[in-house]
């Protein structure tokens, strides 16, 4: 090899990183309940400051479904000392980024700015928690930005109601049956007081998780931590988090949708258990047996040789609480949904009769192994990970060692749950079907 | 006690560090730059040949080139191709992209051993059989149907045809014919003429050692160089009949898109970087004059953006959204109220300055991580930009004046030059 002259005349830092397999972290509790997390790195300068709450739709009552979202929202509108529409200015103003996101479970709030603005980050994220502003006028625009948003990313989007359909069929108790967007017209009908009241219930530091990930100084750190969250009162009583339990599905629910799509589709749905059980790491890399790569069994038989389906796939959808499974295939044209579900059908029995060879096993593991060292590759992707391992498990060090649960599944294990849990006369099966083939 | 009343002050962005990537060549002479990570444990490996529309002599042949690679391969077929890079746990993708074919491979680096040598058996011998490519044209057709449920698929597709022409390399769209009329001749005519090392780069990022630079130099360092000289077309410009309002109806869509777009021209041209910050106020972050005045203060979208889209050889600058049917026309008329308002008055100082910080604080967070640096390094070295040029950037960033963009303002946002399209 030949060495080039170099097109880069001035000499740069050559980066180092401390990313890979053991990311260091520290760890602590404030008086006041707030689980603090902090992962230092100085490969670029910059810092992620994150809040994470535990909210989400689960939360939410029946007849006020959307709250959790609507939050995610509301709580850029600004606060005691920052002005409307100003929370995005700080962070502009700063070179930062910023975003948020719910999910059935848990809300998350994020910046990443550069890290002399630190202590903006902690100020923003410590007036949000503090008393944010939840009044009238942000209400009501945000009211109209959601509507637009569910237009845009559910209701005119080809299956884009796929998921929420399917869970509604597969929770009858359970509030997982009702999505993250929610009700436009519970939204529409929740008073100002409602509001404040929600915000009062879930957005509290012993509700709450700051994690920051980047190029800080832990004790520096520590000290801008204390100055703006340690007066920030615990919230009244505990949060109870008693959830009706979903009772199991005992026979098939079998349903039509009619949409504005070309090419009909299948869903199916099944019940299976909370994140972080052991069935649930061997559900996991079912799905993955099924749907992970091109030579995954569904797209290589429906997709591939028998070139029923243009997509094909299962995934068993991790939540807190006991959650689904779901998988999903769009037929090719001229392909009915019929004859889509027997294909679907057939690719499941295989994995339920015949124990998976040592090879595809093997493969089963070098993915998990590549997804594992891949993920975690940003500062912020850092603070989110080492956030949802706290909240759910308890037990943020999973972002090095959670590798070793699934280790622990073997080919038996596989076959058990796609026995135990991929149950014929326990599933909702759903068809998508072209408005034009409505009868 | 800590005073909550004023925000913290906000500092200035330090000295921007790019990263430097080691430059070396394989024996053929294909340039390798290469970020070694010590304390990673994955490969990335992304090969670009300039094999892209602009070389196309036949729509979409440069896209399904690139889709057939893994096809079939030496002594494989496809199927084996797929199961071998699962098995290892690797990932293979073709990005789309309209001016280059970019080929990345993940793997990780105890299995680099096992994936660069079949790796560079689909670049160099690929197979393009018969029966994959008949296989591509259907999926894609019907991939196709679904997309064009789509409103704002639907009114992109349109807006660039407007600005480009639709026989123009960036402004034709794929449609059922097209892929008929694809023969396995045009795949293997143009991997013959494009896909050769001397129309090559190779960016490796991740834990790239002495063993993985070996890898590469031994399966495509000694590859061949049959045709020494590329010659890239020039693009003549597209035609430029009068911009129109088209209207395009959308049976049971719940929203309408709207685009709004003209031509405008590549990263060398002198205006291009003054027009970045321009575009940036108009609608390229959250806190833009668009997004303040038709989601936050009318709620009147979900999201609206202005976007400034620079290729080799040309560009055009569009804004989009989608809205309630009844509410088009009216944000129409917003969005070039906008534009008028950047044409008539200069931008306040406030605003500017919050603007430059923006941006120079989104140059800083393009190198979170190996696999964004590695990304940053690619478009530069692609677009053929010393670090100097990219340093102007920042300059231009730090330093343009209220009156350069009310001049910029003048040039490029006059609604004349401007097609709109309105779908559903």
């Amino acid at each position: 090899m030949k060495r080039l002259i170099s097109l880069f005349p001035i000499s740069f830092l050559l980066l180092q990183t401390a990313m890979g397999q053991n990311i260091k972290f520290v760890e602590y509790d404030m008086p006041n309940g707030l689980k603090v997390l902090l992962h230092e790195d100085h490969t670029t300068p910059i810092v992620a400051v994150s809040v994470m709450y535990h909210v989400g739709s689960k939360n939410e009552k029946p007849d006020r479904t959307g709250f959790a979202h609507f939050f995610e929202h509301l709580l850029f509108e600004g606060s005691d000392n920052i002005k409307r529409g100003e929370f995005d200015d700080y962070i502009n103003n700063a070179g930062g980024t910023n975003n948020a996101n719910t999910t059935y479970d848990r809300t998350f709030y994020y910046e990443v700015l550069p890290s002399n603005q630190l202590a903006l980050g902690l100020w923003l994220e410590s007036e949000r928690m503090l008393h944010a502003r939840v009044e009238e006028v942000g209400i009501e625009t945000q009211r109209q930005v959601v509507k637009e948003e569910r237009r845009q990313r559910v209701d005119n989007q080809p299956y884009g109601r796929v998921l929420e359909e399917t869970m509604l069929r597969t929770f009858s108790v359970h509030p997982y049956h009702h999505s993250t967007i929610g009700s436009m017209e519970h939204l529409d009908a929740a008073k100002e007081e409602d509001y404040k009241q929600f915000y009062k219930d879930f957005y509290r530091p012993d509700n709450a998780i700051l994690s920051i990930a980047g190029d800080i100084d832990i004790e520096q750190t520590k000290k801008l931590i204390d100055v703006y969250f340690k007066d920030i009162p615990r919230g009244p009583g505990t949060i109870v988090r008693k959830f009706p339990q979903e009772p199991p599905l005992t026979h098939e629910i079998r349903d039509t949708v009619y949409d504005n799509v070309q090419l009909p589709a299948v869903i199916y749905s099944y019940h299976i258990p909370a994140q972080g059980s052991k069935d649930s790491y061997a559900l996991r890399m079912l799905g993955m047996l099924l749907s992970q790569g091109e030579s995954s069994r569904m797209n290589k038989v429906i997709v591939d040789q028998q070139q029923k389906a243009v997509f094909a796939g299962a995934f068993p959808f991790d939540l807190e609480d006991p959650g689904a499974n779901i998988a999903f295939a769009v037929a090719n044209m001229g392909v009915d949904a019929g004859e889509l579900e027997k294909s679907m059908d057939a690719v499941i029995a295989e994995v339920q009769q015949n124990l998976i060879s040592e090879e595809e096993f093997q493969k089963l593991q070098n993915q998990v192994e590549n997804d594992f060292v891949t993920a975690n590759n940003t500062v912020r992707g850092i603070a989110e990970s080492l956030a949802n391992y706290e909240m759910y498990y308890g037990d943020a060090n999973l972002i090095n060692t959670e590798l070793q649960r699934y280790r622990n599944v073997t080919r038996e294990d596989i076959k058990r749950v796609a026995n135990q849990y991929y149950k014929k006369n326990a599933r909702v099966v759903l068809y998508w079907l072209p408005k034009t083939s409505q009868p | 006690m800590v005073n909550r009343k004023s925000a913290p002050p906000i500092r200035e962005i330090g000295h921007l560090v790019l990263p430097k990537p080691q430059q070396l060549r394989l024996d053929n002479g294909i340039p390798l730059y290469v970020l070694d990570f010590p304390d990673q444990e994955i490969v990335k490996i992304e090969v670009v040949f300039r094999a892209g529309r602009p070389e196309e002599s036949k729509k979409l042949v440069s896209r399904a080139t690139a889709r057939l690679l893994r096809e079939g391969a030496g002594s494989r077929t496809g199927a084996e191709i797929a199961e071998f890079i699962d098995f290892y746990g690797g990932t293979l993708s073709v990005p789309g992209n309209l001016d280059t074919t970019n080929i990345l491979l993940f793997s990780l680096k105890k299995y680099a051993g096992q994936l660069i040598p079949v790796f560079a058996d689909l670049l160099r011998d690929p197979a393009f059989p018969e029966s994959e490519l008949e296989t591509f044209r259907k999926t894609s057709v019907q991939d196709l149907l679904v997309e064009l449920e789509k409103v704002e698929v639907v009114a992109y597709r349109k807006i660039t045809e407007l600005i480009f022409g639709t026989e123009h390399p960036y402004g034709y769209n794929s449609m059922p014919s097209d892929y008929a009329a694809l023969e396995r001749n045009d795949l293997l005519a143009f991997h013959q003429r494009w896909y050769i090392p001397s129309n090559c780069m190779i960016f490796a990022s991740g834990r790239i050692d002495e063993e993985v630079l070996g890898l590469l130099n031994r399966h495509l360092g000694q590859w061949e160089n049959k045709v020494q000289a590329v010659e890239h077309r020039v693009i003549a410009p597209a035609s430029a009949p009068l911009p129109t309002q088209i209207k395009i109806a959308h049976e049971g869509s719940l929203q309408t898109a709207v685009k709004i777009g003209r031509r405008t021209f590549n990263r060398r041209h002198p205006d291009f970087n003054g027009l970045f910050v321009l575009n940036t106020i108009l609608g390229g972050y959250f806190g833009s004059r668009l997004m303040t005045n038709i989601r936050e203060k009318k709620g009147l979208t979900y999201n609206i953006y202005s976007t400034l889209d620079a290729y080799l050889h040309d560009g055009c600058l569009y804004i989009a959204t989608e809205v309630s049917p009844g509410s088009a026309k009216a944000t129409v008329r917003q969005i070039f109220s906008e534009m008028k308002k950047l044409r008539e008055a200069p931008v306040e100082t406030e605003e500017l300055d919050m603007v430059r910080n923006y941006l120079l604080g989104m140059l800083l967070n393009g190198i979170d991580g190996p696999m964004n640096t590695s990304d940053v390094v690619r478009s530069m070295v692609v677009e053929g930009f010393s670090e100097q040029e990219y340093g102007e950037l920042a300059d231009t960033i730090r330093q343009i004046q209220p009156a350069q963009l009310q001049a910029l303002a003048e040039r490029y946002l006059r609604p004349d030059d401007f097609w709109v399209v309105t779908v559903g």
